[in-house]
């Protein structure tokens, strides 16, 4: 393990990688800054150029990002009460309060320094957990991973979104639409209408971008909620000296609560390594968590240091410990570890069991790229607080069309074709189909990643097969199709007790 | 940012709203159910080997796609809520825009990468309502220059020119 922690730690040492890496932290400031930029969606705008770079740094940027937008979107959030990611939606709950007393600048401190703790905390967990676990996942064999990616694609299409059904359905397409192209196990073409660019399947990035970032532009172009929302927006710098002045007085606050600091973090990583989970729901646990260890409840809300240590601990806790199953199992834990997985897809690289074989020290300097990320949050955070005030005055008017272009130069670049531009138009406008109904689109994305990995271990288990009891001719297969069930269960006991509780009050 | 069936809006919606409401409410169970039925017609055409995993799958959606129907208009006869927030969203301005960035893609042969591109920026501006001329002109002349410098010059994108260049 020390072995691969060194040469992940030599990999990211070098002026390319800490280059990225510093760029890639601004770049998630900016993105959670912003209202109508998300990190999924920025890291998909990326991912064509970033593939051009060497494997190492393109996932140094990518998770970089990750990691700035973590803090970043608690800036909006403490300021006006609006998250700038879904994340920092619990950050605002006391946030937003210590902002009308005054002391903005201490709570977006705080913000600051538990987003360092928890990133750091949970990469240190991660770095330590990656190998055991790695060595665990290799004695899957096609079963296992059948039954792995079924439950992944399940797990995170019931917990993604607000609907257990819309989830599934969306996975279920993103699987069917990765049918399209040559059939694994006979080599002739399925479902292409004889495109020839269609041939090697639906171009992932052109799904990608189409779905997560034409899509919330178009939502945007439609939406009169963001032009309110941006002109009452407008972050204002108080200058580096009361930058660096509530700097310090956060680190102090943060540092006298080291109990909520560790707890929300070990929440964050037991939540993070969950697929979909995602990290408003995690925040919300922790938040909740601390609010009933604590003896006076009653400050969470009004601006307790605690309620946001809780959520911005676990947010970047979340944000580290979403690595695990993204390179062990080759399922992501996010929106972003999706653009992850397809940036190791696109250089030519399988993620999943073997991974940390044949590319330790990139998945390890991944892992550590994280962590100094998440300690470059300070520094940078105070640095870099007046140029982003300014950002925050680009309108909409000129953001919306300016990504919408950059979308078409970013699918254009991948295989030069215009055939991709006006594929990735086409999700867009899928992808704000559902979105309008409140369906997730992550599983989309998913179904389309895992759908050629779940048909072509299904095609070699069945080849294995003597029988349908092959499938559960394990123990460790046996576990999985049990926390499948249990998965699905779990899903229509929720449904039923929610249907009662709604009728309960109608009945009284 | 919440889709607008998230949000939280006044009721009493116009009869309208409501229209558009029950069918985009209905939308994607309906696309489900589509895409679920067409990949059952085509996959007769398939290698019998290649037929049983599409069907599966089709199946599966088919069911989940009528399920989730049925549920979301349900649950919208129950919140009439909705109708307001779908009469928040500016259909007009989407299509417009979903138009345009078609067009610019078609005229990317032609006119090439660039111009279709500014076209993109520009008309996507004046949909959004962008009325000032120096900021309708120059923004997208200064963003094209920079995207020009950017990928075709550092990067080395192969963009491509208008016909004939």
């Amino acid at each position: 393990m020390l072995h691969n922690i060194t040469s992940g730690l030599e990999l990211l040492m070098q002026p390319g990688p800490l280059m990225w890496l510093v760029l890639g932290v601004i770049v998630g400031f900016l993105v959670g800054v912003l209202p109508g930029l998300s990190t999924s969606n920025t890291a998909a705008l990326l991912l064509p150029f970033a593939i051009t770079l060497p494997l190492e740094n393109s996932l140094v940027l990518i998770v970089s990002i990750y990691a700035g937008a973590a803090f970043g979107g608690a800036v909006p959030a403490i300021l006006f009460n609006v998250p700038g990611e879904t994340g920092s939606a619990v950050t605002a709950l006391d946030g937003y309060p210590m902002a009308k007393k005054g002391q903005a600048g201490l709570a977006i401190g705080i913000a600051r320094m538990a987003s360092v703790a928890g990133g750091v905390i949970s990469g240190i967990v991660v770095l330590l957990l990656l190998q055991p676990l790695g060595t665990l996942s290799l004695k899957f064999g096609a079963r296992e991973m059948f039954a792995i990616i079924l439950l992944g694609l399940v797990v995170a299409s019931t917990l993604m979104g607000g609907s257990a059904r819309k989830g599934l359905m969306v996975g279920v397409f993103g699987l069917l639409l990765a049918i399209v192209g040559v059939s694994p196990g006979t080599a002739k073409t399925r479902f292409t209408f004889g495109e020839l660019q269609l041939y090697d399947g639906i171009p992932f990035l052109a799904a990608l971008i189409g779905t997560f970032a034409i899509s919330e532009m178009l939502l945007l172009v439609g939406s009169e909620v963001a032009a309110r929302r941006q002109r009452e927006q407008e972050v204002k710098s108080g200058g580096l000296r009361k930058e660096s002045r509530d700097a310090i007085a956060g680190v102090k606050a943060t540092l006298a609560e080291p109990g909520a600091v560790a707890r929300s973090s070990g929440i964050g990583i037991l939540l993070g390594i969950i697929p979909g989970i995602g990290t408003s729901v995690a925040n919300f646990l922790s938040y909740a968590a601390e609010k009933k260890r604590s003896k006076n409840p009653e400050e969470f809300g009004r601006g307790s240091h605690k309620g946001i240590i809780a959520s911005e601990a676990c947010d970047n806790a979340v944000a580290s410990s979403s690595l695990i199953p993204t390179f062990t199992l080759g399922i992501p834990g996010s929106a972003t570890m999706a653009v992850v997985l397809a940036a190791f897809y696109l250089q030519g690289i399988q993620p999943g069991p073997r991974v940390l074989e044949t590319n330790s020290a990139e998945v390890y300097a991944v892992v550590l790229a994280l962590i100094v990320a998440s300690v470059l949050i300070l520094p940078l955070g105070v640095l870099l607080a007046g140029p982003l005030a300014s950002v925050t005055r680009l309108p909409m008017t000129l953001l919306v069309p300016t990504v919408l272009f950059l979308s078409m130069v970013g699918v254009y670049a991948i295989r030069n074709s215009i055939f991709d531009v006006g594929l990735a138009l086409f999700f867009g406008v899928i992808g704000l189909l559902l979105r309008l109904n409140g369906y997730p689109v992550i599983p989309l994305i998913l179904g389309l990643i895992l759908g050629p990995l779940a048909e072509e271990y299904l095609l070699r288990s069945l080849e294995l097969a003597d029988g349908p009891s092959y499938f559960f001719g394990s123990v460790v297969v046996n576990i999985l199709w049990a926390m499948l069930v249990a998965v699905l269960g779990g899903m229509a006991v929720m449904r039923f007790v929610k249907q009662r509780r709604e009728r309960t009050p109608a009945n009284q | 940012m919440p889709s607008p069936a998230e949000a939280k809006p006044a009721p009493d919606a116009a009869p309208e709203t409501k229209l558009r409401g029950w069918a985009l409410v209905a939308t994607p169970g309906a696309i489900g159910i589509g895409v679920g039925l067409l990949a059952w017609a085509l996959s007769s055409g398939l290698h019998p080997n290649d037929q049983g995993y599409p069907r599966v799958l089709a199946t599966v959606l088919v069911v989940l796609g009528a399920w989730n129907i049925v549920a979301d208009l349900r649950s919208r006869s129950v919140d009439s809520e909705m109708d307001a927030d779908y009469g928040q969203l500016a259909v007009g301005r989407v299509v417009s825009f979903v138009l345009l960035v078609a067009v610019c893609i078609w005229l990317v042969t032609p006119l090439g990468f660039y111009p279709a591109g500014g076209a993109v920026v520009l008309g996507g501006m004046a949909i959004m309502g962008v009325r000032k001329p120096l900021l309708l002109i120059g923004y997208p002349v200064v963003l094209l220059a920079a995207a020009y410098v950017l990928f075709s010059v550092l990067l080395r994108v192969p963009l491509p020119l208008a016909r004939g260049f």
